[in-house]
């Protein structure tokens, strides 16, 4: 069972220029005392095409968590424009927000990003080479996909986290006598 | 009859493996598959009985989800009361769910679905080893039980979560179905392996096995929820076989008679569910009551019996679209539910011409009375009742139990004390709860201790949900939003310190104090780790020795570093200070001022004072500089920086003996009474009996030092025999045995077994040897009782070995008491014989035996350990036994 759940993320300052940190207000509950800190991380991803565009716009730790509903607030600096390829600049691509503990990833959220220019002018034509200081972030806030993992919390046993042979009712091995069925009427 | 099926309420299309119906009837629970997890719903009942609020968009459908199990779950069960909703699932995991005051949100990801109630997890039931697959509540809301893969029904205290009071073993198959007795006397569980077992409720052994009408069973269903009649005469069993045929069996209170049958499902039946209330035609009709059963089968069919018909009352046919998998009738009598391996659900409205009046409470509470003489509802109460008392002085000992010696309180405060701690924290604010607060880490990174949000337990009414506040709707926060604002409301504290990553500071919400220098940070924090680990330990041992007035020297502790290449051993040794003082007892200290006074070129001599109430009482001057110094009221020993150690009267300072030529810089020096002990940088020790003029002890300590790292000795503290107790910063406490010419391992604070035992924590009263206690982690009873008995056992030979009879008997009743807990008559058996001695001059087993040990009669230990023993009737005839004996010893 996981030990964390996300629930709530609300995405602060939005929309903003595209220079503007991110921010995002993230509420979580923790069901027992966790040993470690959560590893929190935003991820820009510059590029559908590659993971090697990528940016981690920080990594920040959170604790310590005990048992209860918890709060903060995670701010990062924007992406370095420069590690954004060119055609990449303008238009729709992701920013992650992971979670992890003790290494293991067990929360992924995504958001989708829009970057466009504010000036009219410029958004029908764009310039060659993207104009940052011009962009403007909107952050598709209000639908978040959110993907959870299931990782082993216990330091101690590692069983738990295989599952999966559910027990199928088999259907056709038994030869009823449908004959009985007729002493039962409906009234 | 009104017949509807809600298209609304749906995990998504996967099947829903259990329904339940609150108690109050305002709503209903079902639990399943969910996205990649397991899920638990509670639905809302209004919309489905009215469709005018069934249209209304305010009126919420889903009141909460909970996809807090990691697997598929098989059952959802309200407790009596209704303040608590049990789950189990395929994680092997019971959770157990109250309503919390919180409010609701809306489900994070959930594609706009809002929790108008939120219930959150109070507790969760580890143990199974297999997935869990029945659950079911007693009567009274005191125990839980659950069934499960593992072949095992398990009882939980639901009084004190979550503690696990009884395992049941006998069946050899999945056990997949639950009934408590109405009455309390009674649990009886279905399995796969073809039996219905039957279990007392007193003593928690089988009460009968019924396997006849499940011979002929083929093939598995997923579930086998049997049920008890509400008047408790009647047991009625999901899947069995009459003549080839799928039936429910009736297996009677009586006798266990299995007479007769429900027939008439064409394949097997794999849920039964009565309802809860006794029914009579009319007010006119008294005295002939009866009782209305529904049946859900494999056949997709449903079916509703009333015990004073010889058929069904109705059959529904192709209700769903495959396996029917779980029932549940409401309070009130009139309203069925049933869900389907379809991931649908269906909802039954009957009126009382088609079943009947309802027998009032009063009625149902007379009639209980009449027919087994007592009400219902009532499992702990009375449950010794049953155990026939075979002796009259047993009568006794249940009465006296709260008095006999505190080791008792003291046991069952330890079992408790988690979830007691665990309940109250969840007051307490464990954090900040007005700002987050910021640091940095040692690599640079950013840590946040986040703002706690304290909980608003609903702890006595779990009436007040969405009925009374679902207009409060508009309370609910919005979320996974975006806001334009460009700042959040929390407070960000930033601060200027570096931290550790981790949970240094869970138990103190205090941030690590602030360090400067990383690199030394680093080792520093190490250091701190492992004093810190080991400070409790410490102050048990100080407050020992306190009545001994012992002053040791400036340092407390001395690390010990081993090179794991060699088996050289570098220990710092005291360095050379040029004055210090050494506080003692009764108003005295020590002052050491080195080069007092120059002789002559560059030769200087040394300088030791003893004040008494500030005032010098003498002074001496010493050859060599003074490195360390420790006192008692009765002897002062110096050591000097050229290997040597003086002796000198407290009094007046005359010497005692000539100095006693060390065998290299001395590190560690502690005096007490009339002994002194001295370690060497070469890792001697050695200590002298100065009245005596004798050695207690030459040995090396280098052997106690773990052989891959550096361990700190952090006290050191000399028996009246002159042996001494060290504590090291490992936790671990050693003495030494001159007998047997060797270290004796004497506790071990950070001790797996420890962690691993239901008794860890009673040495708190005790002398040594106790270390931060942590919650116990292993899930598995069966290692946990090994683990606690072990445990007992390894304090026990330790204690005697410290000669210390009050302790070792506490730790020997304290195991006794946990044994009869146990049920481990064997053991106990054992226990006994020892204590109890040869009966008769010819018996082999006398020939070493002792009858005092640590002084004590082991005669009088057994007549103690029999009391503690008679708390469980179950040892009664053991009990008896050697009373009888021991009676007979003393009377020749």
């Amino acid at each position: 069972m996981a030990k964390v759940h996300v629930q709530n993320v609300v995405v602060l300052d939005n929309p903003s220029n595209f220079s503007n940190p991110f921010q995002f207000e993230i509420t979580f509950e923790c069901l027992e005392d966790l040993q470690e800190d959560l590893e929190w991380k935003i991820i820009y991803v510059g590029s559908a095409e590659s993971e090697t565009y990528d940016q981690v716009l920080d990594t920040v730790y959170v604790g310590p968590v005990p048992e209860g509903r918890h709060m903060f607030v995670f701010q990062a600096e924007p992406p370095q424009p420069s590690k954004i390829p060119v055609a990449d600049a303008v238009g729709v691509t992701v920013v992650l927000l992971t979670c992890s503990y003790r290494g293991q990833e067990f929360i992924r959220v995504g958001y989708y990003v829009n970057n466009e220019y504010g000036d009219a002018e410029l958004k029908e034509n764009p310039p060659a080479v993207p104009q940052f200081d011009k962009l403007m972030r909107n952050i598709l806030a209000t639908n978040p996909r959110v993907t959870r993992f299931k990782v082993d919390w216990d330091d101690t046993n590692k069983s738990g986290t295989t599952k999966g042979e559910q027990i199928i009712e088999s259907d056709g091995h038994q030869k009823m006598d449908a004959s009985l069925m007729e002493s039962m009427d409906v009234m | 009859m009104k017949l509807l099926k809600p298209a609304w309420v749906t995990h998504d299309g996967k099947p829903i493996f259990s329904i339940d119906i609150h108690p109050d009837g305002s709503k209903f629970a079902t639990g399943g598959q969910g996205d990649d997890s397991g899920r638990v719903v509670i639905w809302n009942v209004a919309p489905i009985v009215k469709e005018q609020a069934e249209q209304d968009d305010n009126i919420p459908k889903l009141l909460c989800q909970m996809d807090n199990h990691l697997a598929c779950v098989n059952c959802v069960r309200w407790s009596n009361s209704g303040q608590y909703l049990a789950s189990g699932g395929d994680d092997k995991l019971v959770m157990i769910w109250q309503l919390s005051r919180y409010g609701g949100s809306t489900i994070f990801g959930g594609g706009g679905k809002t929790n108008v109630e939120h219930w959150r997890c109070v507790s969760t039931l580890r143990g199974h080893s297999g997935d869990v697959l029945d659950l079911g509540w007693s009567p009274d809301d005191q125990y839980l039980a659950s069934s499960s893969v593992d072949n095992t029904v398990r009882i939980w205290n639901m009084l004190n979560m979550p503690e696990s009071i009884a395992v049941l073993k006998g069946h050899t198959g999945l056990v997949k179905g639950i009934a408590w007795d109405p009455i309390g006397k009674y649990v009886a569980s279905q399995s796969d392996d073809k039996t219905v077992r039957v279990w007392k409720t007193a003593d928690w052994k089988q009460e009968t096995v019924v396997t006849e009408p499940f011979e002929e069973c083929g093939g598995t269903t997923h579930v086998l929820r049997l049920n008890w009649s509400p008047d408790g005469q009647y047991l009625v069993s999901a899947h069995a076989m009459n003549g080839g045929g799928p039936t429910a069996q009736i297996i009677e209170r009586e006798g266990w008679k299995t007479d007769k049958d429900f027939v008439g499902h064409r394949k097997a039946i794999t849920c039964v569910s009565f309802n809860s209330n006794m029914l009579r035609k009319s007010a006119l009709h008294k005295g002939t009551n009866y009782c209305c059963c529904a049946i859900g089968s494999r056949d997709r069919s449903l079916s509703i019996w009333l015990t004073s018909l010889k058929r069904p009352l109705v059959v529904i046919h192709e209700l769903f679209l495959n396996s029917v998998l779980d029932l549940s009738w409401s309070r009130s009598g009139y309203q069925l539910m049933a869900c389907s391996w379809d991931g649908s659900v269906a909802y039954i409205e009957f009126d009382d011409k088609e079943l009947g009046q309802v027998v009032s409470v009063e009625e149902k509470e007379n009639l209980f009375q009449r027919m087994y003489g007592k009400k219902s509802f009532s499992t702990g109460v009375d449950k010794k009742a049953s155990i026939v008392i075979e002796d009259p002085d047993w009568i006794q000992p249940q009465v006296v139990e709260p008095s006999v010696p505190s080791v008792i309180e003291e046991d069952g405060g330890m079992l408790s004390s988690d979830s007691r701690a665990s309940r109250t924290s969840q007051i307490v604010a464990k954090g900040p709860t007005d700002k987050q607060i910021e640091t940095r880490t040692v690599d640079g990174r950013r840590r946040i201790t986040p703002v706690f949000i304290p909980p608003l337990m609903e702890e006595d009414d779990a009436q007040s949900s969405h009925a009374s506040n679902h207009s409060s709707a508009a309370l609910v926060q919005p979320t996974f939003s975006s806001s334009t604002e460009s700042r959040s409301k929390i407070v960000v504290e930033k601060r200027d310190e570096v931290t550790k990553p981790g949970l240094s500071s869970t138990t103190s919400t205090s941030p690590p104090p602030p360090q400067v220098n990383a690199r030394k940070e680093m080792s520093n924090i190490l250091l701190n780790r492992r004093l810190e680990r080991n400070e409790p330990e410490r102050s048990v041992v100080s407050v020992r020795t306190s009545g001994s007035s012992a002053a040791s020297v400036a340092t407390t502790g001395i690390s010990i570093f081993r090179s794991p290449d060699s088996d050289k051993v570098a220990i710092a040794p005291l360095s050379v200070q040029k004055s210090f003082s050494v506080p003692a007892s009764c108003g005295r200290s020590f002052e050491i001022e080195n080069q007092s006074y120059f002789v002559g070129h560059k030769m200087a001599v040394h300088k030791l004072s003893c004040a008494m109430h500030g005032k010098v009482a003498w002074d001496i001057f010493m050859s060599s500089p003074m490195i360390g110094c420790a006192a008692s009221v009765y002897c002062v020993a110096v050591t000097c920086s050229d290997a040597t150690l003086h002796c000198f009267a407290v009094g007046d300072g005359s010497r005692i003996i000539p100095g006693i030529k060390l065998q290299g810089p001395a590190v560690h020096l502690r005096v007490q009474d009339h002994f002194v002990s001295v370690v060497t940088a070469h890792g001697q020790m050695n200590v002298w009996d100065i009245i005596k003029r004798k050695s207690t002890l030459k040995t090396s300590i280098l052997s106690l030092t773990d052989s891959d790292g550096s361990v700190t000795l952090t006290s050191c503290t000399i028996r009246d025999t002159g042996l001494p107790i060290l504590s090291f910063s490992n936790s671990k406490t050693y003495t030494y045995s001159t007998d047997m010419d060797t270290w004796l391992l004497l506790a071990d604070a950070m001790d797996p077994l420890r962690h691993g035992s239901d008794l860890q924590g009673i040495s708190s009263s005790g002398s040594f040897g106790s270390g931060p206690s942590r919650s116990s982690v292993i899930n598995n009873v069966e290692s946990k009782i090994i683990c606690s008995i072990s445990y007992a056992d390894m304090k026990m030979s330790a204690l005697a070995e410290l000669n210390s009879p009050a302790e070792y008997r506490t730790w020997l009743m304290t195991k006794v008491k946990y044994m009869a807990q146990q049920g481990m008559e064997d053991r106990l058996r054992s226990l006994c014989e020892d204590l109890l001695g040869p009966v008769h001059r010819s018996s082999q087993r006398g020939k070493n035996w002792q009858p005092t040990i640590l002084t004590m009669k082991k005669n009088d230990l057994l007549q103690q350990v029999l009391q503690v023993m008679a708390t469980n009737v179950k040892m009664q005839r053991l009990c008896t036994e050697f009373q009888q004996q021991l009676k007979m010893l003393t009377e020749f």
